[in-house]
């Protein structure tokens, strides 16, 4: 078993290079799908460019048996985490999400990384983030998530299979890989620039590129060092943090507490995914004070609570739709997984819907 | 098709300026000054956006930023789309930009 201190600097560096590489490619999600509608489509070929790189890097890495850790001195191989089809729980969780971020101004990884850039609003949205998160799975609307995921309304493939995007239609995997790559290698480089070079950031290609190179090294790092294939993810793992700090494991339920998959750190039981909730923010402030772009930030006092608003439906959102723009949007796509899949569709969905409600429309009414 | 020559010019230490086209946009006294300063993530651009519309042709705005994705990427690329004249200046000391665009 990998030691504690392997654990604890893997998941570091792997949040740290993701928090650096968000930084400097200005690679934020919630943008990408935002600035569709505004005929901006330089960061959503960013993102496409991702799922590209990550999609045919992860499932390499599974077909080639090079994803797995060391249990008992014997190398024991993993699959990649394909998260169960729950329609009313994606759907509804994804089109919450996508509203949320919006408001909150950054998706999951985008509150985080710029946290590190300085912007006291930010640490509100990661605040209510959480607080979203906690009262879906623990609180106020934890009857209602329940429904959402209950046993009854799993959809399945078969008997007991997670439906992909290849199973549904029963073909080949890497077929399924091969013809939405070429789509969204087309739709990505076409009539675009891919190497002018953003001043002093990445190039949006690089960012693309890198953050699904850094994708596929956590799928890699979360099995081998982590135990378990989650990939890149935030939500789940931002809950593991904090119930780690408050209350001591990373579950809050020490019965729960998986050896494999997590170790004592300075008295708290963290998941190696958890990590990345510090190590993001490290990295993207690493890249941005090299860059001289850090300083603290203070937005008017309407839009903090608006900022802590967002984080809260975006909370509510990604516990609900079991991920969020990361989780589902670059890790769980790349998995082929129909959840991942539809969850994002609702995401794009949800951001346009705000934006339409919260940016296009009072814009519009101030031209009179 | 336009092209636009980038030019860097690194004035002093302590700022970096970046330029498109090879007339200086930089004004000591622009026809309107814009405050993003803290402002999330998309305000700087949809403020620059609305402020810009209400300029008449050949006025010059001077946007305060402080976001990097907004004063490096989606500010200069909404300028250059709409064949505005841009020129950024980094106050590194300051921790933020001061990007001038001139409506043309």
């Amino acid at each position: 078993m990998v030691s504690t201190l392997a654990f604890t600097v893997t998941g570091l560096i792997v949040g740290g290079a993701f928090g650096f590489v968000l930084q400097r490619g200005r690679f934020c999600v919630n943008s990408a799908f935002r600035e569709v509608l505004f005929e901006d489509y330089t960061m959503f070929r960013a993102y496409l460019l991702a799922v590209v790189v990550t999609m045919i890097g992860a499932n390499l890495l599974e077909d080639m048996h090079w994803l797995g850790h060391f249990q008992e001195g014997a190398f024991v191989a993993g699959t990649l985490y394909r998260q169960a089809f729950v329609p009313w729980a994606n759907i509804i969780g994804g089109y919450i999400f996508g509203m949320g971020i919006v408001l909150a101004g950054g998706c999951g990884s985008g509150i985080l990384y710029r946290v590190g850039e300085g912007n006291l609003a930010y640490v509100f949205a990661v605040f209510g983030f959480f607080f979203g998160i906690a009262m879906t799975k623990f609180g106020f609307l934890k009857p209602f998530y329940n429904w959402t995921i209950a046993p009854e309304r799993i959809v399945w493939k078969g008997e007991d299979t997670v439906p992909t995007l290849y199973n549904i239609i029963g073909v080949n995997k890497w077929i399924v890989i091969a013809v939405i790559s070429a789509v969204f290698l087309v739709a990505t480089f076409k009539g675009s620039k891919p190497f002018v070079k953003a001043k002093k950031g990445y190039s949006w290609s690089l960012a693309g590129l890198l953050a699904g190179l850094v994708a596929v090294a956590a799928w890699w790092a979360s099995e081998y060092y982590g135990g378990k294939a989650r990939g890149l993810s935030f939500t789940g793992p931002l809950r593991e943090f904090f119930l780690a700090v408050f209350f001591g494991d990373y579950q809050n339920n020490p019965a729960a507490v998986n050896p494999i998959e997590s170790r004592n750190i300075f008295g708290m039981v963290f998941s190696w995914s958890s990590l990345y909730v510090l190590a993001v923010p490290l990295g993207a402030f690493i890249s941005g004070k090299l860059l001289k772009e850090v300083k603290l930030k203070v937005p008017p006092a309407d839009e903090l609570f608006k900022v802590l608003l967002g984080g809260f439906i975006m909370g509510i959102g990604a516990q609900m739709g079991g991920g969020c723009n990361i989780g589902h949007s670059l890790t769980g796509v790349s998995t082929l997984a129909v959840s991942s899949w539809v969850a994002t569709i609702f995401i794009i969905l949800g951001n346009w819907t705000m934006v339409y409600f919260v940016l296009i429309r009072p814009m519009r009414a101030l031209d009179v | 098709m336009l092209v636009n020559e980038l030019l860097t010019t690194g004035s002093s230490n302590s700022c970096t300026t970046i330029r498109r086209n090879t007339m200086s946009v930089k004004t000591a006294t622009p026809d309107q000054t814009l405050d993003t300063l803290g402002r999330v993530c998309p305000y700087p651009l949809l403020l620059t956006k609305k402020a810009l519309e209400k300029l008449a042709s050949g006025q010059t705005i001077k946007v305060l930023c402080d976001a990097p994705a907004s004063a490096e990427d989606s500010i200069p690329r909404y300028a250059e789309k709409q064949g505005y004249s841009f020129e950024a200046v980094k106050l590194d000391d300051k921790g933020y930009w001061e990007l001038f665009i001139k409506k043309s």
